[in-house]
């Protein structure tokens, strides 16, 4: 008798949690609606207008879409983007690439008709002129790339700061706190990284390295190459470093946090489904809400990888069309002109090379790190 | 220290310049071995004054940086109190 009426005390107590539980139970899409208005991109959505200013970007739009399955726009964005830039860049160094071939074909006469001028030594000097005016107008080129890419990696840099608090908030809410803690963590590591030692130190080493590599086929008498590759050598060897060491970091912190996370987060769900009657009910919800916001937190993340890329790639496709272009001019020119002609435009798609390489490694960094926050916290 | 850097790059440049000028203006081509060995020292001086001035003084300047890594700390213990309260 005590038993029975100790259960229906317990059933009684129970019925307005059943009610209420049964209340809690909603619709994934109302559930994934309630937690998507938790998230707060005004700021995100403002660097975007100021990044993007023809296209319409927002943030929110981008993750929504992405989370109903649609992905085929961001492949057609890219292309377009990829397209525009493509041709602009092709247009733009045209006139560039124009006054180098004019300048060569004069050094060239100038060398070869050497005999015509009563002195070796007028026709040596005017070369000099002319091959000054050819470095001016190499290091100027090389100079605007420089600028324009240090301009997007400080938009990058400025985009996955503004990104990285509201994306490891879904982290934290889809995985634990431990996990998002020290991936935040890491991901403010890496921006410093990148603004004390890519944009403070290797890419004035880079523009270094241009002039000296330059330089040193001024005169054939006093050369420089071995400087020039000295320099080389410390870019790449410091962006592999970088590259190295963050993926590293990335998979030491990926292994055990995220593990941990999980058994509290086990737990939790196990006792709560422990309760009798209601624990069913408490489990089923749980999951459709962490489900959601693992869903949420990879959208998020592969809006912000979409980009970052994005971001990227403009500089990459300016850099890749210049390096193609005076590498093409360069082989051009070999037959008529001068030796040191030829060093002197093909040193300059080593370093818009160079460059490229710069600006694919800080990209890469940033994509692998949300790759892996999205793949570790999979749920 | 950036300021540094350029400095030194167009002094080098400067120099170089200069010096293809002047190879122009000898006279005899006898001449022009040992003026490039003296020129040749001058610039071994000009390139390795960074590498001395580094290893010269022990200290960079890295107070910013401090800052910097502050900061990160300060913003993952704001965080970390965030997610706390949910």
């Amino acid at each position: 008798m005590k038993k029975f009426i100790l259960m229906l005390i317990l059933f009684v107590l129970s019925m307005p949690i059943m009610v209420h539980a049964k209340q809690e139970v909603k619709a994934p899409e109302q559930i994934q609606d309630e937690l998507f208005q938790q998230f707060d991109f005004s700021e995100v959505d403002q660097m975007l207008e100021d990044v993007f200013p023809r296209e319409k970007l927002t943030f929110g739009d981008t993750i929504l879409k992405l989370i109903s399955g649609d992905i085929t726009f961001s492949f057609d964005l890219i292309k377009e983007l990829f397209l525009d830039q493509f041709t602009y860049e092709l247009q733009h160094s045209k006139s560039g690439l124009i006054h180098v071939l004019l300048i060569v074909i004069v050094a060239a006469i100038f060398t070869n008709f050497s005999s015509v001028f009563k002195s070796t030594q007028v026709s040596e000097i005017s070369f000099s002129m002319l091959y000054m005016l050819l470095l001016t107008i190499c290091l100027t080129n090389f100079r605007v790339l420089v600028e324009s890419t240090s301009l997007r990696m400080g938009q990058l840099m400025e985009f996955m700061k503004i990104l990285s608090p509201t994306y490891f908030f879904a982290v934290a809410m889809a995985t634990g706190s431990g996990t998002s803690m020290v991936f935040y963590q890491l991901i403010l590591l890496l921006i410093l990284i990148l603004e004390m030692v890519i944009q403070n130190f290797l890419i004035p080493l880079t523009q270094i390295y241009m002039v000296i590599r330059i330089l040193g086929e001024l005169s054939p008498e006093i050369p420089l190459t071995k400087f020039a590759d000295f320099i080389y050598t410390i870019v790449s060897w410091s962006l592999k470093t970088i590259l190295a060491g963050v993926i590293g970091m990335n998979l030491i912190s990926s292994l055990l946090m995220p593990a941990i996370d999980s058994v509290k987060r086990s737990v939790l769900i196990k006792s709560g489904e422990a309760i009798p009657i209601i624990g069913d009910v408490i489990g089923g919800a749980t999951e459709i809400v962490l489900g959601t916001a693992v869903l949420i937190k990879n959208g998020i993340g592969v809006a912000g990888m979409i980009i970052c890329l994005i971001i990227c790639l403009a500089p990459m496709i300016q850099m890749a069309v210049t390096a193609l272009l005076y590498q093409l001019v360069s082989a051009l020119i070999q037959p008529i002109s001068d030796k040191r002609l030829v060093n002197c435009v093909s040193s300059l798609a080593e370093g818009s090379k160079l460059l490229l390489n710069i600006m694919f490694s800080s990209g890469v960094l940033f994509l692998v790190t949300i790759a892996m926050v999205a793949t570790t916290t999979g749920g | 220290m950036l300021e540094y850097i350029y400095q030194w790059i167009e002094n080098i440049a400067f120099y170089m310049v200069m010096l293809v000028a002047f190879m122009q203006l000898i006279p005899g081509k006898s001449y022009q071995k040992y003026i490039r060995f003296f020129a040749g020292m001058i610039l071994i001086l000009m390139l390795t004054a960074p590498i001395f001035k580094l290893f010269g003084k022990n200290q960079f300047h890295m107070s910013e940086y401090k800052k910097e890594l502050e900061k990160i700390t300060e913003a993952t213990t704001y965080m970390e109190e965030i997610i706390g309260e949910e």
